[in-house]
């Protein structure tokens, strides 16, 4: 009997990675000095553009979902790495723009910025993790809701306007980065988390009856109402009412959708990769999101007098990393691989929507520059 | 017993719980009631009863609140116990003696992954070293049993099994950190206009950032010496402030111990205080001004002729005419432009009230930038006005110093002239005196909330980033040309990825 050691002493070949990345690369440079030169490309157009190709990735992520063909999922995952790309160029373009105005600073500093920069983190995520698990389900609950945000966004003012004294800061850079890639991990966390309910629902075959379609109906109403009801209300203790009631219909909503999409379980891959996939996501934010909050804190420690004001965007925050640190161990010692701690992230997901619009648009406070 | 009690305090369910309300309790904290006010605005705002109820339940202030405070201690305690409780089990796990052989048991296993190769027993030896290198193992130890059967033995991310215990360490630390602010920390306001000093701050009513009634001393003096604003340099946004700064003297025992540039985003740090920039405005006074001294009659004479050319022109139809006048009227204001230019000139600075001239001097009283309405001047909007007390032959009285002739002339006649003053003095620039809104904090232990979150973060990279795991591989020769493989893993996380990847490297996917 002996022993031997096979060290792996090989380089990997990058040549492939290299041509790709520099193929890309001079895609990208090309089409920002194009439109930068030109004059004539703003980068809210280019911003459209990427809209509108996420809009047609999505319909073929539908598509591929029900008529289950390869081909038109392929199509829809390139067009989702077009649409990536050109809201490269247009985050670029944007970032330059501003240079030119000589007021630059990166594309990430109001509402509607970050409407484009979140998307263009987000997608970028899925491309990954559709590539490293190989299915594109996720992606048919994932893309429409990227083409609704990067068209929706439109709706703010696209104006690029200098920046108020206090956010002029490196901490921009690094803040507000980590934030976002948190925002778009736990995002993708919770597409798959909700795929997991459905096909739970799918295999232990729950029935649904009438009450679940009632409820169903009912609690999209009630979001759609008490939705626009407290996005567009004043800032008062009615409008939190309202806010309250929308979170719940928002919250059964989740809940009756379980059983009435449970037909579409049939094609979603298995209950324990998408309950990994959830983790993955989790797992890759966690560690982000929790720099981002020290991040922030250590600027408030420049900026604001402290390095913790119980500003509601930190609030906000800190509960959402609550919540996630509730399903890591639930789920990695808790055992709760299953139902509770998928629920744990759709109610984390809620959160975090908070933390993103309800705070920017309702709760007044010290990150309220982000209104517009 | 001990052990109940450590496992019960460091129950994971128990743990999630905790977590979980204190998120809804932090969601409490952040909501319309505004935090941290006096009982009396919710009483205002609320009613008697609803009032009552936000002050028994500390809604006013929940981050604060005993409840709130209580749950954190549990949360440290949880995190304490826990980690004592299950630590040594994962380091025993991941650092403890392993079986290096696959065991006959782990065979049959639905787990394990069985493929059987037309390959003799080195080419398939040498594939799997492959694969298994392939899947980020860098080393792979083979143990070989007799010429009939190899073991392999690979493991990697060994360390990620620290994450739990690096991540609840900085927890604690942070906790410490966070504690020690809470009971230490002093956080306040104030406003210092240029020129002047403070040595005192107006303390934050605790749960806000508003100043209440308190008032905390420092133990320094801070001078400000000069206040300024900074504009972007963009035709499109002119006027918009890019930044804006206080050079200050830090003063203790009469000696300057510091000085130097506080502004935005760059703060000042003086014995643990840090000082920030926070906020400006106008005191509503003139900082500084140039004054003219005209003569009374050289002054209405100017201004008798403009009447009259206008009044002309207003009252002429002939279009030539017209022209002829406005002509007219624009040689006067070149005459005027000259006219003020030989004017002699005062300057006034808030620093030096008293200004000599020829034959009388001036001590300024009181100045305003807006005397018709004040609150106008904070939007731009001047109409500045400066009180000044006359000596002139021996005679003192007060006069007022407008920037419009058309009112400084009949207050000459109300002011100046029962005195025979012959000036009259009118403000040509002037420069608002502003404020700077300084932020003073003292917060002990921020170096731990610094270590203490940089270690979670470390930490939770630590358990996420990096996988624990082991391959165990028994290659065995059954025929010449037919090799068996028994593969079985173990992965801590992502177990579904990493099987999906060994799949693959087998070729297991492609039906090969």
């Amino acid at each position: 009997m002996e022993t031997v050691v096979f060290e792996n002493k090989s380089k990997n070949n990058y040549l492939e990675t290299f041509l790709f990345v520099g193929v890309i690369l001079t895609l990208v440079v090309g089409a920002v000095s194009l439109s930068i030169l030109s004059g004539k490309v703003s980068n809210v157009l280019i911003f459209q553009i990427a809209g509108f190709v996420y809009g047609l990735s999505a319909l073929m992520y539908i598509f591929q979902f029900f008529f289950k063909n390869e081909k038109i999922g392929k199509v829809g995952t390139l067009l989702a790495f077009v649409g990536w790309l050109t809201e490269t160029v247009g985050l670029f373009v944007r970032g330059l723009e501003s240079y030119q105005m000589g007021i630059f600073h990166p594309p990430w500093t109001n509402l509607y910025e970050s409407l484009m920069f979140f998307p263009w983190l987000s997608v970028g995520l899925y491309l990954y993790i559709e590539k490293e698990y190989k299915t594109r389900a996720i992606g048919t609950f994932f893309m429409p809701i990227v083409a609704f945000l990067v068209i929706w966004g439109h709706k703010f003012n696209t104006d690029i306007n200098p920046l108020v004294p206090a956010l002029r800061s490196y901490w921009l850079y690094l803040h507000v980065l980590a934030s976002f890639v948190g925002y778009a991990g736990f995002t993708v966390a919770f597409g798959a988390s909700f795929a997991f309910l459905i096909k739970e629902s799918f295999n232990k075959n729950k029935p649904t009856e009438v009450i679940h379609y009632l409820g169903f109906v009912a609690t999209l109403l009630l979001s759609v109402i008490f939705g626009y009801l407290t996005l567009t209300g004043a800032k008062d203790i009615k409008t939190m009412f309202f806010g309250v009631i929308f979170i719940l219909s928002l919250l059964g909503f989740a809940f009756f959708s379980v059983y009435v999409l449970k037909p579409v379980g049939k094609v979603l891959p298995s209950e324990s990769l998408l309950s990994e996939i959830a983790f993955k996501a989790v797992a890759i934010s966690f560690p982000i999101w929790t720099a981002s909050i020290m991040l922030g804190g250590a600027w408030a420690n420049e900026a604001w007098g402290s390095y913790w004001s119980w500003d509601p965007k930190e609030t906000w925050a800190l509960i959402v990393w609550l919540f996630f640190a509730a399903y890591i161990h639930g789920r990695t010692i808790g055992k709760w691989k299953g139902t509770t701690s998928a629920w744990i992230v759709v109610a984390g997901f809620v959160m975090l929507l908070i933390c993103y619009f309800g705070v920017n648009l309702y709760f007044p406070g010290l990150h309220s520059y982000a209104t517009e | 017993m001990i052990k109940k009690v450590v496992s019960f305090l460091g129950n994971v369910k128990l743990g999630v719980a905790y977590l979980i309300a204190l998120a809804i309790l932090s969601v409490l904290g952040s909501t319309y009631i505004k935090q941290g006010e006096t009982y009396i605005t919710y009483y205002k705002e609320y009613g008697e009863i609803p009032a009552k109820i936000i002050w028994i339940t500390w809604l006013n202030n929940v981050f604060h609140a005993w409840y709130y405070q209580l749950l954190i201690v549990l949360v440290a305690i949880a995190v304490i116990f826990a980690t004592i409780e299950r630590f040594p089990a994962i380091y025993k796990s991941a650092y403890g003696k392993v079986e290096k052989k696959l065991p006959e048991g782990a065979l049959k296993k639905p787990s394990t992954i069985h493929i059987t190769y037309d390959f003799e027993l080195k080419k398939t030896l040498d594939y799997i070293v492959n694969v298994i290198h392939r899947l980020g193992f860098r080393k792979v130890e083979a143990i070989k049993e007799n010429e009939n059967t190899v073991y392999l033995y690979a493991e990697k991310g060994k360390i990620s099994r620290l994450g739990m215990l690096v991540t609840h360490v900085g927890i604690i630390v942070f906790l410490i950190g966070a504690f020690m602010g809470s009971v230490l920390g002093v956080r306040g306001q104030i406003e210092i206009p240029e020129g002047e000093s403070a040595d005192y701050i107006r303390k934050y009513r605790e749960g806000s950032l508003v100043p209440g009634d308190e008032t905390y001393k420092l133990p320094f003096t801070i001078l400000l010496k000069k206040f300024s604003l900074e504009f972007y340099d963009s035709k499109e946004f002119a006027g918009a402030v890019k930044s804006y700064k206080s050079d200050v003297d830090i003063i203790k025992n009469g000696k300057v111990i510091k000085s130097g540039i506080i502004e935005v985003n760059k703060p000042m740090e003086v014995e643990g205080h840090r000082i920030f920039q926070t906020s400006y405005g106008k005191t509503g006074e003139i900082k500084e001004a140039k004054l003219l001294v005209f003569k009374y009659d050289e002054l209405l004479d100017f201004m008798n002729k403009g009447m009259m050319i206008n009044q002309k022109l207003a009252s002429e139809t002939d279009e030539n005419k017209k022209k002829e006048y406005e002509k007219q009227l624009r040689d006067l204001d070149r005459q005027w432009i000259d006219f003020i230019n030989k004017t002699p000139k005062l300057e006034y600075s808030y620093r030096n009230p008293t200004i000599k001239f020829n034959d009388f001097s001036l001590k300024v009283k009181n100045t305003t930038l807006n005397y018709k309405n004040p609150m106008l001047a904070q939007q731009d909007v001047y109409d500045p006005l400066i009180v000044a007390g006359v000596d002139f032959n021996g005679k003192n009285f007060d006069i007022p110093i407008t920037r419009d002739p058309f009112v400084a002339i009949p207050a000459y006649d109300r002011f100046s002239k029962p005195f025979n003053f012959p000036y009259v003095i009118l403000i040509d620039s002037f420069e608002p005196r502003y404020f700077s809104g300084l932020q003073v904090s003292y917060f002990p232990g921020t170096d731990l909330i610094w270590l203490g979150t940089v270690v979670v973060v470390l930490g939770t990279m630590l358990a996420f980033y990096t996988v624990h795991r082991r391959v165990w591989v028994k290659i065995e020769k059954r025929e010449d040309n037919k090799t068996d493989v028994y593969l079985a893993f173990y992965s801590q996380k992502f177990k579904e990825s990493f099987h999906e990847k060994i799949k693959e490297e087998l070729g297991l996917n492609r039906n090969v």
